[in-house]
């Protein structure tokens, strides 16, 4: 059983709804029909509860998807896990960049003189 | 085309499939052909009778199916108290064209082995039937089939059998699914006769008064959207299902001519096909 994108995006967004979501609201943010989103909840009906015709995520759910990762707010930055993470720099910290992994252009701008 | 009945989804329309796909979880796989049947209903009252009327649908897949034949081995074998050494299991085809109860029976096949009857005689052909008959030793008949809609052909062998036996007889019968007025026509002609799943009538016999007149009218309004006639097959005859059966019944199989033809008219009124939620293969009933 392969989760897929669509399954992420509904056990997330039940994870982080405070009081579970209809099925219709999945609709409205991501146009998924109802085939889909049955599926999905059928799919992981360990995860997901339905009650009275709304969804909320299960422990086991929460559990997973803490455990898996796919939590993540603004952008795919926020998915690298703490071990992997350096202390912040301060703003204008001098720090020595990885010079193949810079980018071409800034090279370049700064052969001209005004990089 | 999906993108656009998404587009004009509302939410009390999401829900009624949201609702109906717990029941009726093989219409799963029949997404596009549901939602293109719904969507392309006139009026709400139609789609709610649509939605209403396969809500009470009785759809058999191939697991519940299996269990249904173990049941008719069971029936043969433990309940029927027919004799190994003088029954044949009949069909209920009459010419070459393939039929349900053949299926049946030879699904039956393997089951009745496991359960120890390996020698047991099966006919698929019934008016075939009738000639071992004749010979005198194997006289306890068990019709099987998996459906019975109003009795018509039922009756048919029956008469067959009365008119061509030339020595003493008994059967008995045993079908997975039928209209309950189809068995209770045929019923008297058996020494028994096991149908598992009986049906009432999806409208007439489910809704009362206006109910079912509005019901019956929001039928008959969207049977005109389907193609009256392929080639000498006319719609008017299978009206609300053949005989006016009014089954709300399918298999894995083909579906029978009693179910609604809404579900599984093969062309619209404009002679496209329309890919209906059931499929039923019948001979002349393709342009």
């Amino acid at each position: 059983m392969n989760i897929n994108r669509i399954d992420i995006k509904i056990l997330v967004d039940l994870y982080k709804s405070v009081d579970g979501l209809f099925p219709y609201t999945f609709f409205q943010r991501y146009e998924y029909s109802p085939v889909t989103v049955f599926n999905s909840v059928v799919k992981y009906s360990e995860y997901i509860e339905s009650v009275d015709g709304k969804l909320y995520i299960s422990e086991k759910g929460k559990e997973f998807i803490e455990k898996n990762r796919f939590t993540y707010n603004k952008d795919r930055f926020d998915r690298i896990p703490a071990e992997f993470k350096v202390p912040k720099l301060e703003i204008n910290t001098p720090y020595l960049p990885n010079l193949k992994k810079v980018s071409k252009n800034i090279l370049l701008l700064q052969d001209k003189d005004d990089g | 085309m999906v993108y656009l009945i998404l587009r004009l989804m509302d939410r009390k329309l999401f829900d009624r499939y949201y609702k109906l796909l717990p029941k009726q979880s093989w219409l799963v796989k029949k997404e596009f052909e549901l939602m293109k049947m719904i969507s392309s209903c006139k009026t709400s009252q139609q789609k709610d009778l649509l939605f209403n009327l396969l809500e009470d649908f009785q759809y058999l897949n191939n697991d519940i199916l299996n269990r249904y034949i173990e049941s008719i081995a069971d029936y043969i074998i433990d309940e029927s108290e027919f004799d190994i050494n003088k029954i044949q299991i009949v069909g209920m085809a009459m010419d070459d064209n393939p039929d349900s109860s053949q299926w049946i029976l030879q699904l039956l096949k393997p089951v009745l082995t496991k359960k120890g009857w390996n020698n047991v005689k099966m006919t698929t052909r019934f008016d075939k039937s009738i000639k071992i008959l004749n010979k005198g030793t194997l006289t306890q008949l068990v019709l099987v089939d998996e459906f019975i809609g109003s009795g018509q052909s039922v009756s048919g062998r029956i008469k067959l059998l009365k008119e061509r036996a030339s020595v003493g007889f008994n059967i008995k019968a045993c079908f997975i699914a039928g209209m309950q007025f189809g068995v209770d026509k045929v019923i008297d002609d058996f020494d028994d006769f096991r149908c598992f799943i009986p049906l009432k009538k999806g409208i007439s016999e489910r809704y009362e008064d206006d109910e079912k007149s509005l019901a019956i009218a929001n039928m008959r309004e969207l049977e005109t959207t389907l193609l009256q006639k392929i080639h000498d097959k006319e719609l008017v005859e299978y009206h609300m299902g053949y005989n006016a059966s009014e089954a709300l019944y399918s298999s894995t199989g083909n579906t029978p001519n009693s179910v609604f033809p809404y579900f599984w008219w093969p062309y619209d009124s404009k002679r496209n096909p329309r890919n209906p939620i059931l499929i039923r293969s019948e001979e002349g009933l393709g342009l």
